[in-house]
């Protein structure tokens, strides 16, 4: 018995290490909230979770995923068949935009699909957004027309605003885009990424998850002048492990454990 | 504070142990039962310690947690302080063994601080479930619930926020007879 306790009060002291954040490493919570996260109350990408998200007082800014509909508006949604989440089948790209503002998530709270317009950009406006460009039409199994994810992006003048950050992993659209947007390359391999850095110097930075990337190729790509986000962190020691690596951005799936850990 | 929390815990189970001196002269079902226990919830996995009395057709409980996850894997204090009622319509204690069945209702109160001080509420209703061997002094616990579930906090750039939605909690424990 006495050795049990002291063994319990042995795994308090030392559970109790304190990591040390990173003050410059900014929390962006993946899909508002995070996804598939059970503390998220709300649909990933909905307004419900984007306000929630935002009104964190640790919270820097939260990611979207960004589909376009087939008459140039973009909505917010993150998986590739509407079926999965919402009342309504098909994807995004092949609905009109009056038919889509009738879609909700398949949740208890019913949150309404969200389009990307002017008036959530100035909601979101003081915080830093990410904005994951979907490329693919799963249902035609075809590569979406980089002009018209340009104009879209154009037409809501995002190029305008430094906090907006578009992220893809289509070369094409980096391509395309760079010049005009603030734009990040999404990959699993930190030296094709490098790579990638090296060959498009207008590419802002790298979107890799934890486990792809070790503090040393965090400090490689700041020496090009380039920044980084870390994603797919959840659990506490998960994103104690991020925040070691003293990303740019953290992009977490679970919002809460990351502002409990910085805080 | 949690370190103080825990050597007072380690205290409390001496106390436990004076207490299995006193023997019921019959068998009915232990009045009064300490238990540990770790409950499944929304928010975190919560375990911590709890106390049972009966009050005629109706035992009361209430209990103290700790939110595993944000305790010790982020470092953040989060305690829950709950209370709860059940009815048992099925109670029986022999010498083989000992059983209560009944509807169960439950609060919880959680806090916790992340940048924002944040106080989370829930009432659940579900069952609860003890079964026990030997006279009924150590116990097996089981309760479930499920209901409204409410989270507010100040906004340093909101005000105040508020957001509902439902909560369940899934308990399992062990709990001893004091008598």
């Amino acid at each position: 018995m006495r050795f049990i306790k002291m063994l319990i009060v042995f795994i308090l002291f030392v559970s109790c290490e304190k990591v040390s954040v990173d003050a410059n490493t900014k929390i962006i919570g993946h899909a508002a909230m995070g996804l598939n996260s059970s503390s998220s109350i709300y649909a990933n990408n909905s307004l419900e979770a984007i306000k929630l998200a935002l009104s964190f007082s640790g919270c820097d800014g939260i990611e979207l995923d960004l589909q376009l509909d087939n008459t140039g508006q973009l909505w917010l949604y993150h998986d590739e068949f509407l079926s999965s989440n919402t009342n309504a089948n098909g994807c995004i790209n092949d609905m009109e935009s009056s038919a889509l503002s009738e879609v909700y998530y398949k949740t208890i709270h019913h949150e309404k699909l969200v389009k990307f317009d002017l008036e959530l950009i100035k909601l979101v406006a003081e915080k830093t957004i990410f904005l994951d460009l979907r490329h693919f039409n799963p249902c035609t199994l075809q590569f979406i027309d980089v002009q018209l994810i340009k104009q879209a992006l154009e037409n809501l003048g995002i190029g305008e605003k430094d906090n907006f950050i578009c992220i893809t992993n289509r070369l094409e659209l980096l391509d395309e885009l760079s010049d005009d947007f603030k734009v990040f390359f999404a990959t699993d391999v930190t030296s094709y990424g490098l790579q990638i850095l090296t060959d498009y110097p207008t590419c802002a930075g790298l979107v890799i998850r934890n486990a792809s990337i070790t503090t040393s190729d965090v400090e490689a790509i700041h020496l090009l002048g380039k920044e980084v986000v870390i994603f797919e962190v959840r659990s506490p020691k998960g994103t104690k492990a991020a925040f070691r690596k003293s990303p740019d951005y953290l992009m977490t799936d679970e919002l809460r454990t990351a502002l409990q850990i910085a805080n | 504070m949690i370190r103080l929390l825990l050597l007072f815990f380690l205290m409390v189970t001496k106390l436990g142990v004076f207490a299995q001196d006193v023997s019921p002269s019959e068998f009915y079902f232990p009045r009064s039962l300490v238990s540990v226990n770790t409950s499944f919830q929304r928010m975190d996995l919560f375990t911590g310690v709890a106390y049972q009395m009966n009050l005629k057709k109706i035992d009361i409980g209430g209990s103290l947690a700790l939110g595993i996850r944000s305790t010790f894997g982020a470092q953040q204090f989060f305690p829950q302080l709950a209370s709860y009622m059940t009815i048992p319509f099925l109670k029986h204690c022999n010498r083989k063994g000992a059983i209560a069945l009944g509807p169960l209702l439950s609060f919880h109160a959680s806090f916790f601080d992340m940048g924002d001080n944040i106080s989370q509420y829930d009432i659940t209703a579900g069952y609860s479930l003890y079964v026990g061997k030997n006279k009924g002094k150590l116990l097996f616990i089981h309760q479930a619930g499920i209901g409204p579930f409410a989270e507010f906090f100040r906004s340093e750039t909101h005000g105040f926020v508020k957001s509902y939605h439902w909560n369940y909690h899934l308990k399992l424990g062990l709990a001893y007879a004091i008598y």
